[in-house]
């Protein structure tokens, strides 16, 4: 009897010493992954930071130009047919040292073109292209991605797969697709239906209204007759502000709430709502400063701004005049962003969802 | 009698804590999902404008003859035009070369103006103070020594202040010495799940995404109107943070704008570092509690997230309660009632507090960049929650020690373990 005690004593000491090694193996085994990635590391190294990150607009099209322009000083290029490596796998580059005219082709290799290009319909450019002349892309053209030194002119239906970065002046035709970024240093002119991410221009122009209107010829509001004048030093406001009646404001203004100006406006100081803010009045509108919104931002009337517009949804301009020459300014809406007519940017305009250019209503 | 109201206290505070446990895990699953599933606010960076805002840029520097060079030369090399920004190194009492260093980068760049402050009120605060007093900038940005800016990092952080209602902008904290050791590697984990998911998460829900103390910046006239940094707190960081959300004003934060930093290679370093954080951060817990609940300029879940950013550095100390409570009960014969909820203490204690980040906002920061190796590692973080329990814990016995007493504080430098050049 005290012997089978003993037996299950002892074989319940020995079902304890199981127990405890099995729980302190599976106390262990989530470790060795880890151990593993200690002594043997493939996921050690520092994440990348980008160092000599710096915006630009024109990033894409400075450095593949750059790269094609030190190619062709150092006299690397022939007539014709070349190989360049541009990555770690060599390319063919096709070289025309004059002036390149074709229609309904496609293009599969990186093209330098030292004189003007002229593509009739339809052509395919499935690789970078640089141009040191003038660029015209027949309608129903599709580019990868290219940089122009002079002017470009796009017809309509033209496609721009990735960016499209030109010197002189751009015009858009209508329905094109204008990729992840077009960047020119003079006059961007957009047509109806045009679609874009990323563009800038100095300045960027819509369609003008045939109800013209003349913004910029306000002087701070001394257009406005007997407005209020109210002065705020950053006060926050809760609550919706309605502005039916002329008036003009020296400080920011802050708003909890919605923003709508119905009448003449003048603002000397930014503007921030956490709600909407909405212009939309045949009168005439300046704001000296910026315009900030965590919601819809819109703008039609006749206005000058000479801030940025930054909204967290949707932004809608129209009869609006953004920044001036070579002051540049930015149209940013993380949303949508629509332009309507007589919209007239200096700088810079982005969306992270779709930028259209609105059409006949 | 007595006996009774005692087990009936220690359960009570055993199920409170568990309470406490699961707010934060509610708080920190829901910022997860946030950041996965939610809808990501935008920060400015996209902005181009051609008017810039004077900015002066602070660097407090205690004996930073290893650093100084590095961080100078990276910001000369900024886009940010040299005739709107003034750099401002304070070299607080080093007894090393930091002096002649940054002399002689002030006499190669004008834009450089350094102070040399030889007072025996030494810290990061006082020489912040001093900075403040002599910055041209409307806009202050403050980097610690150790810090690496990139080209375009300062531009990118001031375009936050076109928004009137930005009071402070702080950017992304990345480590540059991960693969130094165990240590090391683990904080670099626990940056990710803190930028990544934790501040993104805060700034997408319109809560208080914080201020960091460095790679941020903040509007100048909003801290010296009223009286510059407080001396007798070491976090002046989440006192600013409180201080502009209570004025109304916002804090953007920049997920994008990322800048390396040297993280502590020693054990003991990081033991003083999050004491000193920990004594600080509870300092202002006992002084922005009640205006947190008070301000007319927050909403309720402001506030909520507020209170519960306010009691991060408690909770440790309540935690290593709950467990000494756990064990009292059990020796009492007591824990009948929650002998099932001492497993959640204990498991749910690690994976909710294993470290500043919970291990679900480390895997989650770990997906979102792409860096799915290293979080072999997450098991380890096991030794960082009884690490952070302890020193958390002293550091908050500390600033009920400075509350009561009034005590001046004093500020200990984090050792550097720099060689070679900055790239």
């Amino acid at each position: 009897m005290a012997q089978n005690n003993k037996i299950q004593k002892r074989g319940g000491e020995m079902n304890f010493v199981i127990l405890i090694t099995v729980f302190m193996i599976l106390i262990f085994v989530p470790f060795i992954p880890g151990i593993l990635e200690l002594l043997f590391p493939i996921d050690d190294k520092a994440m990348s930071v980008r160092m000599d990150y710096s915006k630009d607009p024109s990033y894409f099209g400075k450095s593949f130009r750059r790269i094609m322009v030190s190619s062709i000083s150092k006299g690397e290029f022939k007539e014709g047919q070349n190989q360049i490596k541009l990555s770690s796998v060599p390319e063919s580059i096709l070289v025309i040292r004059g002036d390149f005219k074709h229609g309904g082709e496609n293009f599969e290799s990186i093209m330098v073109v030292l004189g003007d290009l002229i593509s009739k319909y339809n052509n395919s450019f499935n690789k970078e292209i640089y141009v040191k002349g003038n660029a015209f892309f027949g309608g129903g053209s599709v580019i990868r991605a290219a940089a122009v030194d002079k002017n470009a002119e796009l017809k309509e239906q033209t496609k721009i797969i990735r960016w499209l970065d030109v010197k002189g002046c751009i015009t858009a035709g209508e329905e094109s697709h204008l990729g992840v970024s077009v960047s020119c240093g003079e006059k961007f002119q957009l047509s109806k239906g045009c679609r874009f991410r990323r563009l800038f221009g100095n300045p960027i122009l819509t369609p003008v209204n045939a109800r013209s209107i003349n913004y910029g010829s306000l002087k701070n509001g001394k257009n406005i007759g007997e407005p209020s004048i109210i002065s705020y030093s950053d006060k926050i406001i809760n609550g919706n502000i309605k502005y039916e009646e002329p008036v003009i404001i020296n400080g920011n203004l802050i708003i909890n709430g919605n923003l709508e100006i119905k009448n003449e406006f003048t603002i000397n100081g930014d503007i921030k709502a956490n709600g909407k803010v909405i212009i939309d009045t045949a009168e005439n509108v300046t704001i000296n400063g910026n315009v900030v919104s965590e919601s819809v931002i819109s703008m039609k009337g006749n206005i000058k701004a000479v801030g940025d517009i930054f909204s967290q949804d949707e932004v809608y301009l129209e009869g609006i005049n953004i920044g001036s020459f070579n002051n540049f300014k930015s149209v940013i809406a993380k949303k949508k962003l629509t332009l309507g007519k007589s919209v007239e940017i200096y700088g810079f305009v982005s969306t992270e969802g779709i930028g259209i250019v609105e059409g006949e209503q | 009698m007595v006996i009774l109201i005692i087990i009936a206290i220690l359960k009570i505070y055993m199920l409170f804590v568990i309470f406490v446990m699961m707010i934060y895990a509610v708080r920190h699953n829901f910022f997860t999902f946030n950041r996965l599933f939610g809808n990501q606010k935008m920060y400015y960076q996209d902005i181009i404008d051609s008017e810039f805002i004077m900015v002066s840029i602070i660097i407090p520097m205690h004996n930073e003859e290893k650093t100084a060079p590095h961080i100078l030369d990276l910001l000369v090399k900024s886009d940010y035009p040299v005739s709107k920004m003034e750099i401002i190194p304070i070299n607080d009492n080093s007894t090393d070369k930091t002096m002649h260093i940054i002399d002689d980068y002030a006499l190669r760049y004008s834009f450089i103006k350094p102070i040399h402050r030889d007072s025996k009120n030494k810290g990061k605060m006082q020489a912040l103070n001093d900075g403040l007093a002599v910055a041209a900038g409307e806009i202050i940005l403050v980097f610690d020594a150790d810090y690496l800016p990139g080209k375009g990092l300062v531009r990118d952080l001031i375009v936050a202040f076109k928004d009137p209602k930005v009071g402070g902008v702080m950017g992304r904290v990345m480590i540059i010495n991960t693969n130094k050791n165990l240590l090391t590697r683990l904080l670099d984990l626990e940056r990710t799940g803190g930028y990544q998911v934790d501040q993104q998460a805060r700034y997408n829900l319109g809560l208080i995404p914080q201020y960091g103390g460095t790679v941020g910046g903040f509007r100048k006239e909003l801290v010296t109107s009223s009286g510059g940094f407080n001396e007798n707190i070491l976090a002046e960081d989440t006192e600013l943070t409180f201080r502009l959300f209570i004025k109304g004003y916002d804090i953007a934060y920049a997920n994008r704008l990322e800048c390396y930093e040297e993280a502590p290679e020693e054990w003991r370093i990081r033991a003083n570092q999050i004491k000193r954080w920990s004594r600080g951060h509870n300092r202002v817990m006992f002084k922005y509690l009640f205006p947190v609940i008070k301000a007319k300029n927050l909403n309720f879940y402001q506030k909520l997230d507020g209170i519960l950013l306010l009691f991060v550095y408690l909770i440790p100390f309540i935690f290593i309660l709950g467990i000494i409570d756990s064990l009292i009960l059990f020796f009492m014969g007591e824990m009948n009632l929650v002998n099932y909820v001492i497993i959640y203490l204990l498991i749910g204690g690690y994976v909710v507090f294993g470290s500043f980040a919970p291990f679900y906002q480390i895997g989650t920061g770990a997906l979102l960049d792409r860096v799915s190796y290293r979080i072999r590692l997450l098991p380890f973080f096991f030794f960082i929650f009884i690490f952070n329990l302890f020193f958390i814990s002293q550091g908050f016995l500390e600033s009920i020690v400075d509350v009561i007493v009034n005590r001046k504080v004093s500020w200990h430098k984090t050792i550097r373990y720099r060689k070679g050049a900055a790239k």
